[in-house]
Parts: C-alpha cells; sequence; structure tokens
C-alpha cells in the first residue's frame, strides 16, 4: 500500500509544481546558460587590463549570444581604481548639500554592525578598493580595521583629482521609485549635489527632513541587514554613479 | 581560515556588494568581478531609466510583437507569473503598481488623483493599464503590449541578478551577495555559522527588530518607512482585487531559495498586506514576515524556524 507518499506534508517549495520557485528557477537557469560565455569573458579581460577607467556602457540589447564584454569590466575596473574616491565622497557631499541626508546604503550598515565601535560619525558607504588591499578579515575587528582606513582617507583627501571637472548625472532606485541626481565638479572638488529628477512617489522633500540615520552599528552581531530601500538612500546611489562617471 | 574577499560597487541604481570566503583565495578576487558582471548585464537589458535599455525600446512598440532577448523575456514572463499570482497586486506595469499602493498621487506629475483605485481602470482617459495587456509568445520569443505603458521590472531584474550571481558563485561554497538590502547568503559566515541578518525597524530604520539565521537563502525587504512614520496616514488602503479595504503593511520581508522569488514576492506581500500576503507566501512554499502598520507582526507558519531571536528582541 503506498498511501504514504500521499500523506506527507508537501515540502516547502513544492505545494505549487508549476509554482514561482520553479518558474524562477528554470529562468535563472535559461539566462545564466545563455550569458555564461560573456561574463567569463569580462572576467579575463578585468584581469588583462588590470582595471582601467570606466567606459560608458554601450546602448541596448544585451542579446544572448552578443558580446558584453564592456560594461562589466567598466563598471569593476572604476570601483577599484579609486580608492579614496568614495570615502571622500561622503564627506564633500556633505558638505555641498544644505541640509543633511541620509547616506547609508545596506552595504556600509552590514559592515559596520560587524564592527564595534570604529566607524565614524560620517560614514564611508562604499569600499571600492584595488585588489590588492580588499580584505574584508574573517573577523569582525578586522573588518572594522578596513571600515577605519577607508575613514581615514576621507579624512585626508581633500579635492580630489581622480575627478574630472564637469556635471554628471546618476541615477538611485528605491522602491519609492528613481532619483536622479547632479553632481557638478569644479577643480575636482563636488561643489554641489542636487536631485535633479525626482520620479519617487512622495516628494523629494522627504530627503531633507529625514534626519541624519546612524550607521546600523547599532545593531550589533549581524552580518548584513535586509531593509527596504529609502529614497534617501536612492539619492546617495545617484551621487555615487555619477561620481562614477567622473573618474 | 582564509580571509574572504569583498567587493562593492554602484550597479541597478543601487549599492551591490558580494564577499567569497569559499573557493580557491588567490581567484576570488575574480570570481568576485565575475559575479558583479551579471548586474552589468541585467541593467542594459531591464533598466527603466536607461532610454537605450531594451526595456524602454519595448515598450516604444504598442500593438506587434517584438522579439526580444532571452533574459528580458524571462524577466518579463515571471514578473507577470507574479502579477497573475497575487491577482495583480504586484503588477509590472508601474503606473498600477503605484495604485495598488495606494498612492494617491500621479507617479509622473506628482498632482492628487482621484482615479478609483482600480488598477484595470482608465486612468487618464487614454490609457488602460494593468499587466494583461503585456502578451507573451514563447515559442517566437516576442513581447506585445497591446496598450501604451511603461514596465517596471525593478523588483524582478535585481533579483534575477543575484541569482545569476549566486549560480556564478555556487562552487564557492560561502558567499554573500548585497543588493540594495536584497541579500543572497550562502553557505556560513566567518565564524561558521549561518549567516545573521538583521531585520530593518520600520519605525526606527537604524536599528533592527528582528534577526535571522540562514543558510543558501535570499532575504528581500519591501516597505515604506516613510509611511510608517508619518502622522495621519490612512493604515488602510484598498486592495485592487478585492476593492475592499486591507490592513496596511508597513514591510514585508520574504524568505526563498531564490532572490528574483523572494524580491518580488516582498513587494507582492507588502502590496497586498499581512493576511493575503502571508497567505500567498504560504501557497508559494516560500517564508517571510510582515510588519502592520499596527504593529503587529504576521509569519508564515515556518518562519520562526529561521528567526535567531523572536520578533521583539531589541538589537
Amino acid at each position: 500500500m503506498k498511501r504514504d507518499a500521499k500523506d506527507k506534508p508537501p515540502r516547502s517549495g513544492t505545494r505549487i509544481p508549476n509554482g514561482l520557485l520553479a518558474l524562477g528557477s528554470a529562468a535563472v537557469l535559461a539566462v545564466y546558460s545563455a550569458g555564461n560565455l560573456q561574463t567569463m569573458e569580462a572576467a579575463r579581460q578585468f584581469d588583462d587590463q588590470g582595471g582601467g577607467r570606466r567606459r560608458p556602457m554601450p546602448p541596448g540589447v544585451a542579446s544572448a549570444g552578443g558580446p558584453q564584454a564592456s560594461p562589466p569590466v567598466a563598471m569593476a575596473a572604476s570601483a577599484a581604481s579609486a580608492p579614496d574616491t568614495s570615502a571622500s565622497l561622503v564627506a564633500d557631499v556633505s558638505e555641498a548639500l544644505s541640509q543633511p541626508i541620509d547616506t547609508q546604503p545596506v552595504a556600509t550598515e552590514s559592515k559596520a554592525s560587524r564592527s564595534e565601535t570604529s566607524e565614524p560619525a560620517t560614514p564611508t558607504p562604499i569600499k571600492s578598493k584595488p585588489v590588492a588591499s580588499v580584505k574584508a578579515e574573517a573577523d569582525s575587528t578586522a573588518s572594522s580595521a578596513s571600515v577605519g582606513t577607508s575613514a581615514n582617507a576621507a579624512d585626508s583627501a581633500e579635492a580630489n583629482p581622480a575627478w574630472r571637472d564637469g556635471a554628471f548625472t546618476g541615477y538611485g532606485t528605491s522602491r519609492h521609485g528613481d532619483i536622479e541626481a547632479t553632481v557638478v565638479i569644479e577643480g575636482g572638488r563636488i561643489t554641489s549635489a542636487t536631485i535633479s529628477r525626482c520620479l519617487t512617489r512622495y516628494s523629494c522633500s522627504w530627503i531633507s527632513h529625514l534626519q541624519g540615520q546612524v550607521v546600523a552599528r547599532q545593531s550589533p552581531n549581524v552580518d548584513y541587514v535586509s531593509g527596504a530601500t529609502e529614497s534617501a538612500n536612492a539619492f546617495f546611489y545617484a551621487v555615487f554613479e555619477a561620481l562614477l562617471k567622473a573618474e | 581560515m582564509s580571509e574572504a574577499y569583498e567587493h562593492t560597487t554602484a550597479a541597478m541604481g543601487t549599492v551591490v556588494s558580494v564577499r567569497v570566503a569559499g573557493g580557491a583565495p588567490a581567484e576570488r578576487p575574480q570570481r568576485v568581478q565575475r559575479a558583479l558582471a551579471w548586474f552589468a548585464q541585467v541593467e542594459p537589458v531591464c533598466s527603466r531609466f536607461d532610454a537605450d535599455s531594451e526595456l524602454r525600446r519595448l515598450c516604444a512598440h504598442v500593438g506587434t510583437p517584438v522579439p526580444v532577448s532571452a533574459l528580458l523575456f524571462e524577466v518579463l514572463q515571471f514578473a507577470l507569473a507574479v502579477a497573475a499570482a497575487s491577482d495583480g497586486a504586484f503588477d509590472p506595469t508601474l503606473g498600477a503598481l503605484g495604485e495598488a499602493r495606494g498612492f494617491d498621487r500621479h507617479w509622473q506629475s506628482g498632482l492628487p488623483t482621484n482615479a478609483p483605485r482600480d488598477t484595470r481602470a482608465t486612468r487618464d482617459g487614454q490609457r488602460t493599464i494593468g499587466w494583461r495587456t503585456v502578451v507573451l509568445d514563447a515559442r517566437q520569443r516576442t513581447v506585445m503590449l497591446r496598450a501604451p505603458l511603461l514596465l517596471d521590472l525593478g523588483a524582478v531584474a535585481k533579483g534575477l541578478a543575484i541569482d545569476l550571481a549566486a549560480r556564478d558563485l555556487a562552487d564557492c561554497e560561502d558567499f554573500a551577495i548585497d543588493a540594495g538590502g536584497d541579500l543572497y547568503l550562502a553557505g556560513s559566515n566567518s565564524a561558521g555559522e549561518p549567516w545573521s541578518v538583521g531585520l530593518r525597524n520600520p519605525s526606527s530604520p537604524e536599528t533592527v527588530f528582528a534577526r535571522l539565521r540562514v543558510r543558501n537563502q535570499s532575504v528581500c525587504t519591501s516597505g515604506d518607512y516613510a509611511r510608517a512614520s508619518s502622522d495621519g496616514v490612512s493604515t488602510h488602503l484598498i486592495d485592487p482585487s478585492s476593492g475592499e479595504a486591507a490592513t496596511r503593511a508597513i514591510s514585508a520581508t520574504v524568505v526563498a531559495p531564490q532572490a528574483m522569488v523572494a524580491d518580488a514576492l516582498a513587494t507582492a506581500a507588502y502590496i497586498m498586506g499581512p493576511t493575503r500576503g502571508i497567505a500567498l507566501l504560504e501557497q508559494q512554499g516560500v517564508h517571510g514576515l510582515i510588519v502592520s502598520a499596527d504593529s503587529t507582526h504576521v509569519m508564515t507558519r515556518g518562519m520562526s524556524a529561521w528567526l535567531d531571536h523572536p520578533a521583539t528582541h531589541a538589537a
């Protein structure tokens, strides 16, 4: 008698044979198989170049068979080539803006929450380091040291010669919608960082009213934090992307 | 234990970090870059912000089947499946999504709208929107928009990028991907334990209200913290599928083996509210936790297995 199989409760994920988990799994597999060659090539080129300057992303279709080497290389390379840019970014942005904003992307918060108390009041959210020096140490005290290193770089960086003069736009997204930021660089320094397009459901005046939120180091002993992305974070992401273009 | 390698960059309108602790140490930098490269592949296809994206160019054609890449087709197909599963609460046609969330301002103009909260109704007099206006042909791999609309694939696209990166890193065993708070965590953290994940407190976003312990799972959260902390805001919205008032969710967190699923269902569950949202998660065989406007927490039956501490744990 084979009643046992029928009486067993379904395992998680198998409640609906054609449910979203099954569909998602098939989708990921299909896309991964189609695109795998491109990312391998991109990673190889990244190694060969040793990290070059960012090139603009080519427009349009990332068709399954087409080459897509430049964007991955450019993005990663730019992030790696300016170790101090991100650190000084936050300090400069905060000065340029007339009102405090929350500039805490989750990535920083997760790392800061692991660190003990060495996180500076002005956070250094983006760790864009050359390959050689990026070491997220196994234990939390070491990771707080790496965060501290970025903070020191923020203090010492004045005008950042890695930034070209001009106006650069970037965008950030949250579940409220998108924010486009325009950053103006003059003499290698940020002179303004403004919201050039506000596509959030709420008015972007919300951003100026948000109190500067302390990094989630107040939540110790978590590796990462999951939370909805707020529009203030979206603004920061937009500024960060704009500055990547200025490199 | 050898050192982990981590790299952080901007991608898809958010900050993405990939941390690899497994695999050969000398290869970790390249593995991380290769994983991040997937975000750069997904973005030019699915971005609604980039005028040259494949998505935007698709949306310029109305009434005809348009051949699309495998990536865009899969993302669209999945987004529409979530729309069907959530009975329209999750809807990748942008305007409908905004209305379903109860936003009372037209998303483009910012002007208040007195339109009835029906996602399928004609809104500005010219358009009919809603996920059913998108027609897919799997054999031809074409997409037809039966009416002009702007698709919002943000939740699904980011989740897909995370899943692609995770698949790329699968042999590394211990790694973590964090894309603006949407996570995929594999293996163990540096202490050899399942990864600990704090859930941001909606009313006090610099703190967490609960902690999870997960391994080989994605954790994604959808929410509206501004609403949580604002005064005088109605805690009810009109459920677009039932037309009835439903208790509002402030945030919804989903734990699932795939980020694309977790991301989309967190959005859907947030919109649907605690009762219907949790029911959807149960139906789909994933787990989650919803914080209600009245500050109660509603969870799927198996969610407590992921919790490190009770929901009232003070961080």
